[in-house]
């Protein structure tokens, strides 16, 4: 394991896996400033991009193609939006939907006519069409019908909108779903990998929706002046930057984090790394206190305006508000005289939070220490190549070992009762979709996914248990391919130990949104607002600077709401 | 993972392979195709030529032979060695090979390995259904890698196809209840 050796004596470790990897922790994961939304904002703010809308052809039904042109140092992109004119009964959020408000994909350099022309008859498709390696990203959403028309209604009468009704929903658009590496024809991710721009995980999509939510307030214009002549007013900065981009995800994205451990333990790992970092700042003065105490004060301030109808997150946000009132009497406390404050004031979280109050407070704490953590950031990506190939010189004593030291929790699992395996993983014939299933009550385990690593790795327990203790890997699984894929991930593990998740993937209770929620809070989303045990709503970038702004304003300081509107 | 690489799994898993062999075929063939080898289609033929599932056990398969080779770290003792579709042992002898290149061989194919790369030295059938009996010898010293390219290029659309019917049998049929529990379902979506 990678861990942050600091100079001091007896340095703060970083929280150990069996304390992290854990569904209910991670599904209490908030954005950061190592989110992937706040790294591409940040660097395209210090490398002085610049955006242009060289296209904008859109008829008085707000039908045609918007094109907008990212110009960095070395290279440019450009998102191309197809505006449609959707019926109603024909919007839905879900995957299985074949028609969309707006589709966009994000092209490699600029694109001339006639790309615009193949793209046109194949992005409005999605699924259905085809796109090929200059783009990298294909991607479609829907208006918050509600919203939309208010904004619109309200320039076209030449007001603005008023602020609480943007708070209410948040976004004019939502994105049901941004297709990245190698879907549908799109560029593979080993095109781009190598890209300064495109360090980490996840950029090209995020400049897609960036620029999407860009879209969304430009299209809205566009329709209030249709509407409203030359009454029509344009919406104010402020108010605009109160307007993020909605998503809904589903359980697609669900098995995403089982199915990468490699690059799941070099997200956890920088975050990891970064509190520790912190943790371990011996003295901290008066001003870092009063701008912490600004900054729980703004956390708290996101967390009620935070709603949701879900029963399984309003005591989630009751329950993080209260924790951040405890967290501001406590750093208006004398808490500083402590040695090692931060790592005091951790250590109080533990004890006193929630677990939503306890990583609030991690993001928290990483917030203010840009200079000491940023650069983690680079770290947070995986060759999952350099990791595949299996030592089959290992012995049954060595792997017994490497289950112990990863699932070693599993043990006390009894996996042949039907509580620990009622769930089934598997992919739909209608729609492509990843679904769970009800393992006792469906015909569908003959389908199933491997996504139940912790009771495979038992599995694979039992069996190495009837082996001599000297007989190699290569041997062993030349008798048992049926243990060769959990095999190869115990080896990841051994060098990407936050690798895995603690807990069991097909338990009866298991909740599908926490795993959504780590992931989303990654991509550095917010307002959490699950729909069901398994799917759920988000915010991405609301607050943040638009392309126009993104020069004067510091992109850091605009991913919690300002306490002084 | 590349949608050659997706492809390949789900295929391999659809044929009755285990999810284990699956990954390595699915690694064989889009280090295959990346170096412009038809890897699909040597896969398609050995999927259709397996008949019954479990077919891989019965010692001619090429996955199987393949991670043999990859996971003891050589290639000493496999050979000769009697397989089907030969070509897809060539990615498991390039991860093992150290320096030296080798040539694979089999009825009228040659086929030179290195630690990176391959060639066809000799032009050919390559792709049939018949187990074939293969060896493999040291040769000279190999140019460096060709470059990457982890996509399914058009002109495989035939392969593709074949390995799109094995995929589908891992997707379960959709009934009533499963669209029930699915993400999103029975919840109005709009506002």
């Amino acid at each position: 394991m990678k861990t942050d050796n600091g100079q001091m004596p007896d340095p703060v470790p970083q929280r150990p896996p069996e304390k992290v990897m854990r569904l209910a922790r991670l599904g209490s994961f908030h954005q950061s400033r190592l989110s992937f939304m706040r790294v591409l904002l940040r660097k395209m703010k210090l490398e002085n991009w610049t955006v242009e809308r060289p296209i904008c052809e859109l008829d008085d039904k707000g039908v045609g193609v918007v094109t907008y042109r990212c110009k960095g140092p070395d290279r440019t992109y450009t998102l191309i939006a197809f505006a449609h004119d959707l019926p109603a009964e024909k919007r839905s959020d879900r995957v299985i939907a074949d028609a969309w408000d707006a589709t966009f994909t994000l092209y490699d350099g600029e694109p001339d006519s006639e790309d615009i022309e193949r793209l046109s008859r194949n992005v409005p498709l999605q699924e259905a069409g085809r796109i090929t390696e200059t783009e990298f990203v294909l991607s479609r959403a829907n208006k918050s019908v509600r919203l939309f028309d208010y904004v619109r209604d309200c320039l076209a009468r030449g007001e603005q909108p008023e602020a609480e009704k943007l708070d209410d929903v948040g976004y004019l658009m939502r994105t049901t779903a941004v297709y990245g590496s190698g879907k549908f024809g799109a560029a593979d991710r080993s095109k781009w990998a190598g890209r300064n721009e495109f360090k980490g995980s996840f950029q090209p999509e995020l400049m897609a929706v960036w620029l999407v939510r860009c879209f969304a307030s430009d299209w809205v214009e566009h329709m209030a002046r249709v509407q409203g002549g030359e009454k029509a007013v344009a919406l104010s900065s402020p108010l605009k930057r109160r307007l993020g981009i909605g998503n809904s995800t589903g359980l697609g994205m669900a098995p995403f984090l089982i199915k990468h451990p490699a690059l799941i333990h070099s997200w956890i790992n920088a975050r990891e790394a970064a509190l520790a970092r912190v943790r371990n700042i011996e003295t901290v003065s008066d001003e870092e206190i009063s701008s912490f105490t600004v900054l729980v004060k703004r956390a708290l301030k996101n967390a009620m305006d935070w709603h949701s109808q879900s029963e399984l997150q309003i005591p989630k946000i009751k329950a993080l508000r209260e924790d951040l009132q405890k967290l501001l009497d406590v750093v208006q406390s004398d808490f500083v005289k402590a040695p090692r404050p931060w790592d005091a004031l951790y250590e109080w979280s533990e004890e006193n939070l929630s677990l939503e109050g306890q990583e609030q407070t991690v993001s928290l704490l990483i917030e203010p220490h840009g200079s000491m953590v940023d650069s983690l950031a680079e770290s947070m990506s995986a060759d999952e190549i350099e990791t595949f190939r299996i030592d089959g010189s290992r012995t049954t004593e060595q792997v017994l070992k490497s289950i112990h030291k990863h699932y070693g929790w599993a043990k006390a699992i009894a996996f042949d009762s039907k509580p620990a395996q009622a769930r089934v993983w598997y992919v739909s014939a209608e729609k492509l979709e990843p679904r769970l299933g009800e393992r006792f009550e469906e015909d569908i385990e003959a389908y199933e996914q491997a996504l139940a690593p912790a009771r495979d790795a038992m599995r694979l327990r039992f069996a190495l248990l009837n082996e001599q203790p000297d007989e190699t890997m290569a041997m062993f699984l030349l008798h048992h391919p049926e243990h060769r894929h959990v095999v190869r991930r115990l080896q990841v593990l051994d060098t990407a130990p936050y690798g895995e998740l603690r807990d069991n993937t097909i338990d009866e209770k298991m909740l599908p949104i926490d795993l959504l929620r780590c992931k989303l809070s990654f991509f550095g989303a917010t307002k959490f607002d699950p729909k069901s045990d398994r799917w759920v709503r988000i915010t991405m970038y609301q607050h943040a600077p638009y392309p126009d702004e993104i020069e004067e304003l510091d992109p850091d300081d605009c991913f919690l709401p300002g306490i002084n509107p | 993972m590349g949608e050659t690489q997706d492809l390949a799994t789900r295929a391999c898993k659809g044929a009755g392979l285990p999810w284990g062999l699956a990954e390595e075929a699915a690694f064989a063939v889009s280090w295959l195709e990346q170096r412009d080898l038809p890897g699909l289609e040597a896969l398609a033929e050995y999927l259709t030529g397996i008949g019954q599932p479990n077919d891989y056990h019965a010692g001619f398969c090429p996955i199987g032979n393949g991670s043999w080779i990859s996971d003891t770290g050589s290639w000493f003792g496999s050979f000769p060695l009697d397989v089907r579709q030969p070509l897809l042992l060539v990615p498991f002898i390039a991860q093992v090979i150290k320096q030296n290149s080798l040539i694979l061989s089999w009825s009228n194919n040659q086929i030179l390995i290195s630690a990176n790369n391959a060639e066809i030295s000799h032009a050919g059938l390559i792709v049939g259904r018949r187990v074939e009996h293969c060896e493999l010898a040291a040769d000279k010293q190999m140019t460096e890698d060709t470059g990457r390219l982890d996509r399914i290029p058009e002109s495989r659309s035939e392969w593709i196809e074949v390995l799109l019917e094995f995929a589908q049998r891992t997707y379960a049929p959709a009934s009533e209840m499963s669209r029930l529990l699915g993400a999103g379902a029975g919840i109005n979506d709009n506002d």
